[in-house]
């Protein structure tokens, strides 16, 4: 008897031992997304920028510092996109946190704006997550990372990540059929700040941005004056504001070109609703693209 | 200032307009380095033969942006269409095969061809139903 409930006993504890997830911090509403499609039940992942909010403008709080400092991985995005990330790597990578930087696994391109001003931001576009390729890239990181620091769970890790990779395979076919409706002489997005790189060179969009590669960058009043004559020149349908912007600039635009104002695009990360997911943020965003240009 | 009046104009005039020369070079209007606005090229019209050829019979269809969309009947070996198109800027085609019953290494051959030239030869793979998007190259 007693060695039944030894035994009992010794099971429960394991279980315990098992069911204790990995902790893991993100910096990115996508790469947060991505982690609990590949970790499940074995990550617990905790959303330091939540959706909507904007990345680019984004410091950690000292309560932030210490929410990731209790974690045993933190995810970001690189490429510039947290200035504030060495910083943060070099005070907590001592304390053994593993920090996983998506960047390093996509193809990065460069900013397609040329007189923006350097926010930290160097030439690379930071918004890799707009071509499902690099997605599909960072999954595979993601998975790898987890194995490493969890290895009893690799099963899960690699269904799951298998998993998600035929997702983003579906999408990027949808998205494919979807783009096909739109003539290519239409394939022209004038967005609140250039984030859509990624976006454009897989679908063969030309970019007009307002502002520069990050929100803070400010439009000249002679760009405006550009922009507009460049809008009414192509006859540009329709422009896009972003989530979490102010869309007054593109409103001015929108009354002096007779451009519509063709709805809402999740540029720095995910929305929430439908949009809360990388998945639902990506046919957010096509639908509303094709709907507009149309 | 005291003086004749005509004088203290003139002198006034002389102010302004010194005074509006910075004003002037500051708003003159310059070319930017934002993105050049491209003259539209003129449409070079070309045909564009498509044919579409499953491993086995299938129902097939073939749509593009401008274009007629063409289906054929069920059980068809192959399908073929012309359109013409910008050569400059060819829209993207929309294929897809129904095959009668699942099949595990079903294959969905499209080839465009522009004046017996072949452009794009591309094989997709599925089962029951193939469906993509296949772009044209430019040649």
């Amino acid at each position: 008897m007693r060695q039944f409930f030894s035994i009992l006993i010794f099971v429960g504890l394991a279980t315990l031992v098992q069911a204790e997830p990995l902790k893991v911090a993100s910096l990115s509403t996508v790469l947060a997304d991505i982690a609990r499609n590949v970790g499940g039940d074995r990550v617990d992942v905790r959303e330091i920028i939540k959706p909507g909010s904007d990345p680019h403008l984004y410091e950690p709080t000292p309560g932030d510092i210490k929410k990731i400092s209790n974690v045993q991985m933190v995810l970001a995005s690189g490429l510039g996109f947290e200035p504030y990330l060495d910083k943060l790597r070099s005070s907590l990578e001592k304390s053994g946190v593993i920090f996983v930087v998506a960047g390093s696994a996509v193809k990065p391109i460069a900013c397609m704006e040329e007189d923006h001003h350097d926010h930290g931001h160097a030439s690379t576009d930071p918004h890799w997550w707009h071509s499902i390729a690099n997605v599909e890239a960072v999954t595979m990181q993601i998975r790898d990372a987890f194995i490493a620091a969890d290895p009893a769970g690799t099963a899960t890790f690699e269904a799951n990540a298998k998993a998600f990779e035929e997702k983003l395979e579906a999408l990027s076919k949808w998205v494919r059929i979807q783009l096909a409706a739109l003539p290519k002489s239409k394939r022209i997005l004038v967005t609140s700040h250039d984030a859509l790189g990624y976006f454009a060179k897989d679908n063969g969009f030309e970019i007009l941005p307002v502002q520069g590669i990050s929100t803070s960058d400010q439009p000249s009043s002679r760009k405006v004056r550009h922009l507009i004559q460049e809008i009414k020149e192509r006859q540009v349908k329709a422009i896009f504001a972003e989530n979490i912007e102010n869309p007054k600039v593109l409103r001015q635009i929108t009354m002096e070109t007779g451009a519509t104002l063709g709805g809402t695009l999740y540029a720095d990360g995910l929305g929430t609703g439908d949009a809360g997911t990388y998945l639902g943020m990506m046919r957010s965003n096509v639908t509303t693209i094709v709907g507009a240009l149309q | 200032m005291r003086g004749h009046p005509i004088l203290r104009l003139v002198v006034l005039i002389c102010f302004l307009t010194i005074a509006g020369i910075p004003v002037y070079l500051i708003t003159l209007e310059r070319p930017v380095g934002v993105q050049s606005i491209a003259a539209p090229s003129a449409k070079k019209i070309t045909l564009y033969e498509i044919t579409l050829t499953p491993s086995t019979p299938a129902l097939l269809s073939l749509a593009s942006v401008g274009q007629k969309s063409i289906e054929s009947l069920p059980g068809a070996d192959s399908l073929r269409a012309t359109y013409s198109m910008d050569a400059a800027k060819p829209e993207d085609l929309v294929v897809k095969a129904l095959f009668a019953s699942p099949q595990k290494n079903a294959a969905l051959r499209i080839q465009v061809q522009v004046a017996g030239k072949t452009l794009t030869d591309a094989t997709l793979w599925g089962s029951e139903t193939i469906e993509d998007v296949i772009s044209i190259s430019v040649p």
